[in-house]
């Protein structure tokens, strides 16, 4: 019985240790040529002195870890210290699932959440703001210098959340169209549409010829399956907002938790992509411009993709050619919507003095005047999007990719009119709102008109407006 | 003797808390903190990362009367259990009582084929489901040519939901087939030559004595497809997004969408409490009506 007992005992003890055995806390130990890496570092480190570690979480994706890892390594041989200590910053990805932002959200509150990481965009970093759980940056001597030497004074105006600075921005995509050369050229135009009247002649054109563009492949106007769902909100930002910010020349949307959005420019906004009628393709397409003949003549897009198109031997100006957003008048700024995501450091009670000194230092070296350059050089080359700087198609640094890509160079002349998100924790709520009541009910419309006649958006854009008010508790 | 009874009912006792101990501590943890935890969470506004927490009573409940998206998931909870309590059912009798009929020795190989599906990750379904219903696919690329069908499968209202329900109904047949044919494979042979002798076959023996033998274990597929049904998230949030027009939402989905893109946290917990509610009251009467079926047939 006493055997029997033990062996019970013991049993359940080891059932239950099996059963718990995946709570424990989340490993610090490295894996592979990271960890032995690292390992060299910090035993170098230690044999001078104490050693902080600095944990900088990056984005999911590999390109961009292995771009922060390699300024990492960099950055620990310097021996930067803090207080006595030697500064040691550990790279890691951000958890991807479910989404980036709850993996952040997910770290703050267990207590595990970095001294930095990237990947934020200013939406998100109102909702950060608003939790008081980022630093403000605006007062920082530092960040002023680092703003000085990437020369971002003007742009970083665009991401002030109420007056303070919560971001410092890396990369920004301004938001395009982007046109099917061949497509354009069958219509008998040889260059994108700039301004609204160029672009209703290329509808009246597709819609004169769709026999002639379908020889060439093309069967439908502009890509964008997601205007009827609520749940891709973002790509409001990437449609309706880019077309907006052109249409108004940059006029806000919110104003002092009011919602100041100019009507009449919404609604123009809004026809522009109603003027593509029937032709709208709401069906799933996979890679698109990779396809010999690609159906659509349109889409939206950012320079996410432009080494996969080099792959595939599409070259720029021949296949695709990215044009501005829709300006009223030849001459007005592109405004559009910048896709930009940067630094944030984080102030939480798991985040000591010390490691935020210590992320404060990787990042000025970084940045700094005698570095920045050829940072945001080396993430333009590992990335192909465009680092937030005021100087990248005068700067002689960047001018044999620029060069390589004449795509980027295209690009670069719209971020000086690139607007950030909007500066609110209720982004996805208002722009989620806006889908609901605007653009899902207006496609009903949409998809039973001919291209080239708009519904009238107005009773569409009044009911957005109303819901977006309710969703983000706005005036 | 009364003494020494009672000191083998107390070693009994600690013996059983014992062997039990670690799947109480197991559902302490992963179950009762987790629940306390959102019923405490579901009074709050709290988005899990502020300092501050504001105590909002039943403010979240409230608001949940007259939130579409809510609405929207409780009616297509029952819209899917329907469907796909129906079907799982049909389909995985089906499969059962095929493989019944093999010959013993390829009987296992073939349940196991039909229980692949159930081991195929959701995403990778969900993948493979986007690449056939892309516009450009083989499918829709001869729908069009020979029918002249252009069929937004995934954007269009009347087919979204029935993609996402023919999903499930094919990853769940299989594994529900498992039960069902454990079920008339435990039917003694007795019986069997005893219908065969009052010449009972086919439909009337499958009716009058196949399912009426094999009650609980139709009861127990009936349940899980239920709880599947509730549970409904990996196809929606990767094809649809819920739409169009919230027509292929569901709780999971809602929560997820509301606590980690949202950032309402409070709020999700109290969704995640009312769906709770629903699926228990479900499940009750789904049990009070196949308890009464069961008593029916002697179970």
């Amino acid at each position: 019985m006493n055997f029997k007992r033990r062996a019970a005992l013991l049993l359940s003890l080891v059932m239950t240790t099996a059963a718990l055995a995946g709570c424990g806390g989340t490993s610090t130990s490295q894996t592979g040529e990271q960890s032995g890496a690292a390992n060299e570092t910090q035993g170098a480190a230690a044999a001078s002195g104490e050693v902080l570690t600095v944990d900088f979480w990056t984005a999911p994706q590999q390109v961009q870890y292995n771009y922060w890892e390699s300024k990492a390594q960099m950055f620990n041989e310097t021996k930067t210290e803090v207080n006595g200590k030697v500064v040691e910053i550990k790279v890691q990805q951000m958890p991807e699932s479910p989404s980036s932002e709850a993996g952040i959200q997910n770290a703050i509150a267990t207590g595990t959440a970095p001294a930095v990481s990237e990947n934020i965009n200013r939406g998100f970093a109102a909702t950060l703001a608003a939790s008081e759980v980022v630093y403000d940056l605006s007062e920082e001597a530092w960040f002023n210098d680092v703003i000085e030497a990437r020369h971002m004074e003007d742009s970083i105006t665009n991401w002030a959340i109420d007056g303070k600075q919560y971001v410092l921005p890396v990369y920004v995509n301004p938001m395009v169209w982007q046109w099917n050369m061949k497509g354009l050229q069958v219509l008998g135009f040889d260059k994108a549409p700039e301004t609204v009247d160029e672009f209703n002649a290329v509808i009246k054109a597709f819609a004169e010829n769709k026999d002639a563009l379908a020889e060439i492949g093309v069967t439908h106007t502009f890509y964008r399956p997601s205007l009827t769902r609520p749940d891709q909100y973002w790509d409001r930002w990437f449609d309706f907002m880019m077309i907006y910010n052109g249409i108004s020349q940059g006029a806000p949307i919110l104003e002092n938790g009011a919602l100041v959005m100019d009507k009449e420019s919404a609604v123009e906004a809004m026809e522009i992509i109603g003027t593509f009628g029937n032709s709208i393709q709401q069906g799933e397409l996979s890679s698109i411009w990779i396809e010999e003949k690609p159906s659509v003549l349109v889409s939206i897009n950012a320079p996410w993709e432009i080494s996969l198109y080099k792959e595939n031997n599409k070259v720029y100006g021949e296949d695709y050619v990215y044009g501005p957003s829709l300006v009223k008048t030849q001459g007005d700024n592109a405004y559009n919507y910048a896709d930009s995501k940067g630094l944030t450091f984080y102030k939480t009670d798991n985040i000591s003095e010390d490691e935020h000194a210590g992320a404060v230092e990787f990042v000025k070296w970084v940045y700094n005047k005698e570095n920045s350059a050829q940072t945001d050089l080396d993430w333009l080359n590992a990335t192909t999007m465009l680092p937030v700087r005021g100087d990248l198609n005068d700067n002689e640094l960047f001018a044999p990719v620029m060069e390589e890509y004449p795509e980027l160079a295209a690009l670069a002349q719209w971020v000086p009119y690139a607007i950030p998100g909007l500066a609110t924790d209720k982004d996805a709520d208002i722009w989620t709102a806006f889908t609901e009541a605007g653009t899902a009910p207006y496609m009903n419309e949409v998809v039973n008109a001919e291209p080239g006649n708009a519904p009238d958006a107005t009773s569409y854009i009044d009911a957005a407006m109303e819901a977006m008010k309710t969703a983000g508790g706005l005036q | 003797m009364k003494n020494n009874k009672n000191k083998v009912s107390r070693k009994k006792s600690v013996m059983g808390w014992l062997l039990n101990a670690p799947y109480l501590v197991y559902s302490l943890i992963f179950f009762l903190i987790p629940l306390i935890w959102a019923v405490w969470l579901s009074v709050m506004d709290w988005n899990l990362m502020s300092k501050n927490k504001t105590f909002v009573g039943l403010g979240n409940f409230k608001a949940l009367f007259t939130d579409n998206k809510v609405q929207a998931a409780f009616i297509n909870s029952y819209k899917y259990l329907v469907p796909i309590v129906i079907l799982c059912f049909a389909g995985g009798l089906i499969i059962a009582l095929l493989v019944s009929k093999l010959p013993d020795k390829i009987k296992g190989i073939v349940a196991v084929l039909f229980f692949i599906p159930y081991l195929t990750s959701g995403v990778a379904t969900s993948v493979v489901v986007k690449y056939l219903f892309n516009y450009n696919s083989v499918l829709n690329t001869f729908l069009r040519d020979n029918f002249n069908l252009n069929i937004n499968w995934l954007t269009d209202q009347k087919y979204a939901f029935w993609v996402m329900v023919a999903i499930v109904v094919w990853k769940m047949s299989g594994y529900y087939a498992l039960f069902i044919l454990s079920g008339i494979e435990s039917i003694s042979a007795d019986v069997n030559e005893a219908c065969a002798l009052d010449g009972s076959h086919g439909l009337h023996k499958l009716i009058h004595v196949t399912l009426p033998m094999i009650m609980p274990t139709l009861t127990t597929v009936i349940v899980l497809a239920t709880g599947l049904a509730f549970g409904i998230f990996t196809e929606p949030f990767l094809l649809t997004g819920g739409g169009p027009n919230l027509s292929t939402t569901s709780w999971q989905l809602e929560i997820y969408n509301t606590s980690f893109t949202r950032f309402q946290s409070g709020y999700g917990a109290a969704m995640a409490i009312a769906s709770a509610i629903q699926i228990f009251i479900t499940l009750r009467i789904i049990n009070f009506i196949t308890d009464k079926l069961n008593h029916k047939f002697g179970f």
